[in-house]
């Protein structure tokens, strides 16, 4: 349905990002002209916010069911609604080389037939109760994430335990799956940005890990059988690979004894290994190459600059979220201010630090005008070398991306999808005890020094991957009767790269 | 069913922890009053997480524009955002250090401006939306316009040109209103015409449309009452009362005849659109058809996507909604054709189980889903502040009534199979159907030996027809 959502058909000030960003900071100053009525001198002065309020993250407490199942119980919620999240801690990473998509696509396939339920009787029966079962698989876990009436929770849990217990794995169903999913596949190539994505960090990657495309290929989606998913499911969707978060009202007994009776004798099975864990894909852009992906007629080109940086490490993983902040993580960030509210390039500008367990990226991204292609490109470039060289993260900046984070937190455990994500996201990334309690801590220990050099460390304009999905022959403003693939080649930046839609390289055009 | 006696529950003990809730009536409970200027203010309060949303709507949106200037309420916005006289910089900057998330949104009927923010920043939130509701002029430039001019037409090209698929939009605007219209043209406007914007139509838009006593300021979230009221006052009191303006409140426009536009569009596959005009935001039928919708389009067992997707595999997806919006809605049925299918296919098959629903009408079950589906959605917007703000400024605006959320509940409670029917075959004429195609790109033609014989102009002609 998409009425509730698009009651407020509109536009807003801000583009949505290419990356999950948070929130940073400028000065402003005051301006001394005159206002019409009341005089300008009778105005009373910005309001100094004083102390934030107390506030602590919802306490959690952990209990495990009958076959050591971990679970983590957060007693939180307005609603009497339960949310319930079972992560596995294997994804796609994990699939074997020749068979991306695979976790994927078992995921989908679960509640595509399971118990003695088919696809459309698993779908009346959650419809009826009320009751959701999403199914995905990241790169490094998969997850079933559960949300029903507290009334409803054992009959839920009934159904969720046949879906991720004992799917059908039908082979008419995966036909059915299968062909859904490279219609999709097919038609992401219509897109700029979708586009952009895959074939960057694929490149980025060379295809490993965080470089893996989560839905695979049609090819590689062909190379996949029923017989796979039902091998990925045993070695993975086993309770030894299991952990569960629940957030609800309800107290720990009544939870526990539901999640027991359907998940407490689920039995791992034997003689099944488990795919290995994901190790850090080791891979880091030499010199700068320039690829591009030619696509005619758009009016914009989708711009994509930056390298690898290191796996996640606990120890410096805020120090790179701080430092994310103050030049691209967020509306006022230096990139924003520079390409959209100065230059008017884009609707927005924003970087992306990664920092998984099998790789971390810091990547800069844009839909920027056609025209300003080569301009836009040159302003990433001189923030880049601005914010490691002469123009280093000041105090202020600092002090604001902390507060950003800080002062921001209250607001993201609100909902109780929210404290869900919070804890659900720690557990699926198998984060130490006492992670979600120990962030600001961890946030307030930065030093301006640490932001400073995991940036520098993460960002080196002398090693740089560029992509651009755009149309070469588009002409190129403030470079008169030239392409901007003349504009970008004046840049001298590097090799010159044609990739077709999926990244792959072409003959050598001129 | 059980589901909603429970979540009727549910929603009473989150928002209204005295009780004294019938079970078929919900409240959110606010106060309401309005300065001197004009201002409306609704103050909800709630202690849970120390959070305070703040969002004023100006009651001026697109439809308000004249001729020549579309897009302008909406680059408006973006303006609102540069700087007022006492805080001449980013809007954005003084508030995110403290973690707050804002935005502004502009559509047909309204502009709104929210902030979330922590509660011991309320006060710089109402200073900030009070320097910009009464100052916004004395700090205005034409470079801030040049450059929100240049911001506004990149979202244009982002979200309307090069989206696949998003030409439909102005396509269908163009058919389903007619010229003249309120509705007839986007919110984002033209590129021509938001070129054409100057400084003068700043200052005049600001000074017809945003004065407070066209503007109401919603307090959402934990705070101090006494002081909450003393800092509006002290903000929002002394910004003078303007001439009251007069937003289009109605707009008569004949029904289209049936009608076909197709288009080009950079995609892989074919989309086909059956829209309709439909009642109002919030009118008799406008629940219904949101019914319609959950029954046609929503999860594996609608109509259409069993149909289409599920079992003929003729269509890569499917969707249905009720547009709602005042001075009139649009109903819209699109589907993406499959790899190797038609648009001929899907429309043949949308007809069908179009024409089954209409003759054999929901089952039970088909309500029932469509119920659960509405009520959950319903309570988890209003479970956060910033959802609750918001809803109460929805239904300030299109009902005069902030705390409709009880009549609202209701309305969807009152939606029967008999009157899904009765709304579908009030809106779903075939005679008013405007059906917009868009086709894929013709592939780049490889370089030919021999030249083409010229295209006969005759085989475009029955394009824009029937």
């Amino acid at each position: 349905m998409f009425s509730a959502a698009t009651r407020r058909l509109g536009v807003s000030i801000l583009s949505i990002p290419f990356v999950a960003c948070c929130w940073g900071v400028k000065n402003t100053s005051t301006s001394g002209s005159t206002a019409e009525a009341p005089p300008a001198d009778a105005w009373p002065a910005m309001p100094t916010p004083g102390e934030a309020a107390a506030w602590d993250a919802p306490a959690a407490s952990t209990f495990t069911l009958a076959n050591g199942i971990p679970v983590t119980y957060v007693q939180a919620g307005s609603v009497p609604l339960t949310y319930v999240q079972l992560n596995l801690y294997r994804g796609y990473h994990s699939e074997p080389a020749d068979k991306a998509g695979l976790a994927s696509i078992a995921a989908d396939m679960l509640n595509e037939g399971a118990g003695d339920r088919d696809a459309l009787a698993i779908d009346e029966a959650l419809q009826v109760l009320a009751s959701s079962v999403s199914l995905g698989a990241g790169s490094i876990y998969s997850q079933a994430r559960i949300e029903c009436l507290e009334a409803n929770l054992d009959a839920t849990l009934a159904i969720a335990a046949d879906i991720v217990r004992r799917p059908t794995f039908a082979q008419t169903d995966f036909d059915r799956v299968r062909q859904d999913i490279k219609n999709r596949i097919l038609t992401e190539k219509d897109d700029l940005r979708t586009t952009g994505s895959k074939v960057y960090y694929r490149l980025l990657f060379d295809g490993q890990g965080p470089g893996r495309w989560q839905r695979g290929s049609a090819d590689s989606l062909d190379a996949i059988g029923v017989d796979d998913l039902k091998a990925w499911h045993a070695s993975v969707w086993r309770p030894d690979n299991a952990g569960i978060v629940v957030v609800s009202r309800q107290d720990e007994a009544t939870l526990k004894a539901a999640l027991d009776t359907h998940f407490g004798d689920w039995a791992a099975p034997e003689g099944v290994a488990l795919p290995a864990a994901p190790e850090p894909v080791e891979k880091k852009h030499e010199g700068i190459t320039v690829y591009w992906v030619d696509h005619p007629g758009a009016s914009q080109s989708a711009i994509y600059v930056g390298n690898t940086a290191g796996a996640f490490d606990p120890d410096t993983a805020a120090a790179r979220t701080l430092g994310n902040v103050v030049l691209g993580g967020q509306f006022t960030s230096r990139i924003n201010m520079n390409l959209r509210e100065d230059k008017g390039y884009t609707y927005g500008a924003r970087t992306s630090r990664g920092a998984s367990v099998d790789g971390g990226w810091f990547v800069g991204s844009s839909s920027v005008k056609a025209g300003t292609t080569a301009l836009a490109l040159g302003e990433f470039l001189g923030e880049f070398r601005a914010i490691v060289g002469e123009n280093p993260i000041t105090a202020t900046e600092f002090a604001n991306a902390r507060g950003t984070l800080l002062q921001g937190r209250p607001a993201r455990f609100e909902r109780m999808g929210g404290v869900l994500g919070q804890f659900a996201s720690a557990d699926a990334r198998r984060r130490p005890e006492g992670w979600i309690a120990g962030y600001n801590a961890r946030v307030g220990a930065v030093t301006l020094e640490a932001a400073q050099a995991e940036l520098s460390a993460a960002l080196d304009p002398s090693n740089l991957a560029i992509l651009i999905v755009g149309d070469r022959s588009a002409a190129a403003e403030g470079a008169d009767g030239t392409t901007i693939e003349q504009a970008v080649a004046a840049m001298e930046l590097g090799e010159l790269v044609w990739v077709d839609h999926e990244g792959a390289p072409l003959e050598q055009e001129k | 069913m059980t589901a909603r006696n429970t979540l009727l529950l549910a929603i009473g003990l989150a928002l209204a922890p005295t009780g004294a809730l019938a079970q078929s009536s919900l409240e959110i409970p606010f106060e309401e009053y309005r300065l001197d200027n004009g201002l409306q203010v609704l103050l909800h309060q709630d202690p849970a997480t120390p959070i305070v949303h703040v969002e004023v709507w100006y009651h001026v949106g697109s439809k308000d524009e004249v001729q020549g200037r579309s897009g302008f309420a909406h680059l408006f916005e973006h303006l609102m955002f540069n700087g007022s006289q006492h805080a001449d910089g980013e809007f954005f900057a003084p508030l995110q250090p403290y973690g707050a998330r804002m935005n502004g949104t502009t559509n047909g009927d309204r502009t709104n401006y929210y902030e979330t923010v922590p509660t011991h920043v309320l006060e710089r939130a109402l200073w900030m939306e009070a320097d910009r509701m009464g100052f916004l002029l004395p700090a205005l430039t034409e470079q801030k316009l040049t450059n929100q001019r240049d911001v506004v037409r990149n979202e244009r090209r982002q979200n309307y040109e090069i989206r696949p698929y998003a030409k439909a939009r102005k396509a269908i605007n163009e058919a389903i209103w007619p010229e003249g219209h309120p509705y007839h043209h986007l919110t984002i406007g033209t590129h021509e015409d938001l070129e054409a914007a100057s400084l003068d139509d700043v200052k005049n838009f600001f000074t017809t449309w945003y004065v407070p006593n066209n503007a109401t300021l919603v307090v959402s979230g934990a705070f101090d009452a006494e002081a909450a009221k003393g800092w509006i006052q002290e903000y929002f009191g002394p910004i003078p009362k303007g001439e009251q303006p007069s937003p289009v409140m109605q707009a008569e426009a004949p029904l289209p005849a049936a009608a076909t536009v197709e288009l080009t569009d950079d995609v892989q596959l074919p989309r086909l659109h059956h829209v309709w005009r439909s009642v109002p935001f919030f009118e008799p039928g406008d629940a219904d058809l949101d019914y319609l919708s959950l029954i046609l389009a929503s999860g594996k067992n609608s109509r259409l996507y069993k149909r289409l997707v599920f079992e003929d595999r003729i269509a890569k997806d499917v969707r249905a909604g009720q547009y709602s919006a005042q001075l009139g809605s649009t109903y819209r049925i699109v589907a993406t054709a499959a790899p190797g299918h038609t648009v001929e296919e899907l429309e043949k098959a949308i007809d069908e189980e179009v024409a089954r629903f209409l003759a054999e009408g929901p089952t039970e079950t088909e309500v029932e889903r469509a119920r659960n589906a509405w009520q959950k959605s319903f309570f988890q917007r209003l479970e956060g502040v910033q959802g609750r703000g918001s809803m109460m400024q929805m239904y300030n605006q299109y009902r005069g009534d902030p705390g409709y959320a009880g009549k609202d509940l209701q309305r969807y409670l009152d939606v029967t199979g008999e009157s899904v029917v009765e709304w579908a075959k009030k809106t779903l004429v075939p005679d008013h159907r405007v059906r917009v195609i868009v086709h894929p790109k013709p592939p780049e033609p490889e370089p030919d030996p021999e030249p083409e014989p010229e295209p006969d102009p005759g085989a475009d002609a029955e394009k824009g027809a029937n």
